[in-house]
């Protein structure tokens, strides 16, 4: 079980506003999280995942949030599938052409159009399932692959984000609560952008949590 | 049958047989892409992905073999 402790500190001032005197440390610590790793490999939104490792993971460095775009994200490439499942019950009828065609050709037409959808099918989950955001305890990634093989990875360290906004929009956005973490990181390194991820108002809270806290209360 | 004396089919045939072998390559590169994932970044299903990788290279194998011998 993991606990992050958002503690709230009550600052009591002097009248005249300038140092405080003492600091009352209050009964309002929350728990921000109180949750047990995530074991499901595909989990789209998953605190502590188990057996996640990583290209050049540091000593001690521990995975707190793995991220993948909403499932609903997928939609598109899903009913893609479905529909290039369907048409040859749909569409062979309509190609009398095809009924002339020697039964082996046939059927060899409808395996590879099969092949095809699988095709389809296979690039879509693997684009999903690989192309991931990562929020450890000392930094944050970017696993992005683009084509069959071509990859990219960026990360910056906790210390070096500036700014985190989040922005939930569309339909499907806020029906699914799912939208763009974007992360601003000091200097010329690249800012980061965690696409259409699950709960971004929980990855924001998380990322100015390791920010206060570093992972001394994780 | 062509002007060459071949049959049409056999144009067909070779048409064919290449679209069955651009999706080995496609598997091929399948399986290439799925070790160069599972290297940058590991899940705890790595063994099965690969497995389900090779497995699907050895059905587009399959496929263009039977596809020689039925065509």
């Amino acid at each position: 079980m993991y606990h992050i402790l958002l503690h709230t500190p009550v600052s009591v001032y002097n009248e005249d506003r300038t140092m405080p005197d003492l600091y009352v440390s209050t009964k309002e610590e929350k728990l921000v999280t109180d949750h047990t790793p995530t074991k499901n490999p595909l989990a789209a939104f998953a605190h502590f995942p188990k057996n996640t490792h990583f290209e050049n993971q540091t000593n001690g460095e521990e995975v707190i949030l793995l991220l993948r775009r909403h499932p609903v994200t997928n939609l598109s490439w899903v009913l893609l599938t479905i529909v290039l499942s369907l048409a040859p019950i749909i569409i062979l009828p309509m190609f009398s052409f095809l009924s002339s065609m020697p039964i082996n050709f046939q059927t060899a037409t409808i395996v590879l159009w099969y092949l095809f959808t699988l095709a389809v099918f296979l690039e879509g989950i693997l684009t999903w399932f690989f192309n991931v955001n990562i929020i450890t305890n000392k930094r944050i990634m970017d696993v992005d692959f683009y084509t069959l093989i071509y990859r990219e990875i960026s990360d910056a360290q906790i210390a070096n984000i500036q700014e985190t906004t989040y922005k939930v929009g569309g339909f499907l956005g806020t029906i699914f609560n799912f939208g763009n973490v974007q992360i601003q990181t000091a200097g010329a390194l690249p800012n980061f952008v965690f696409e259409n991820v699950p709960n971004p108002t929980e990855v924001v809270r998380i990322l100015q949590q390791l920010q206060k806290g570093g992972s001394g209360n994780l | 049958m062509t002007d060459l004396g071949l049959p049409i089919w056999f144009f067909v045939k070779i048409f064919y047989l290449l679209a069955f072998s651009v999706y080995v390559t496609f598997a091929g590169i399948l399986v290439r892409q799925v070790y160069l994932m599972t290297q940058t970044i590991e899940f705890g299903i790595e063994t099965l992905l690969r497995t389900f990788a090779w497995a699907h290279f050895m059905f587009a194998i399959a496929l263009l073999l039977i596809a020689l011998l039925a065509l």
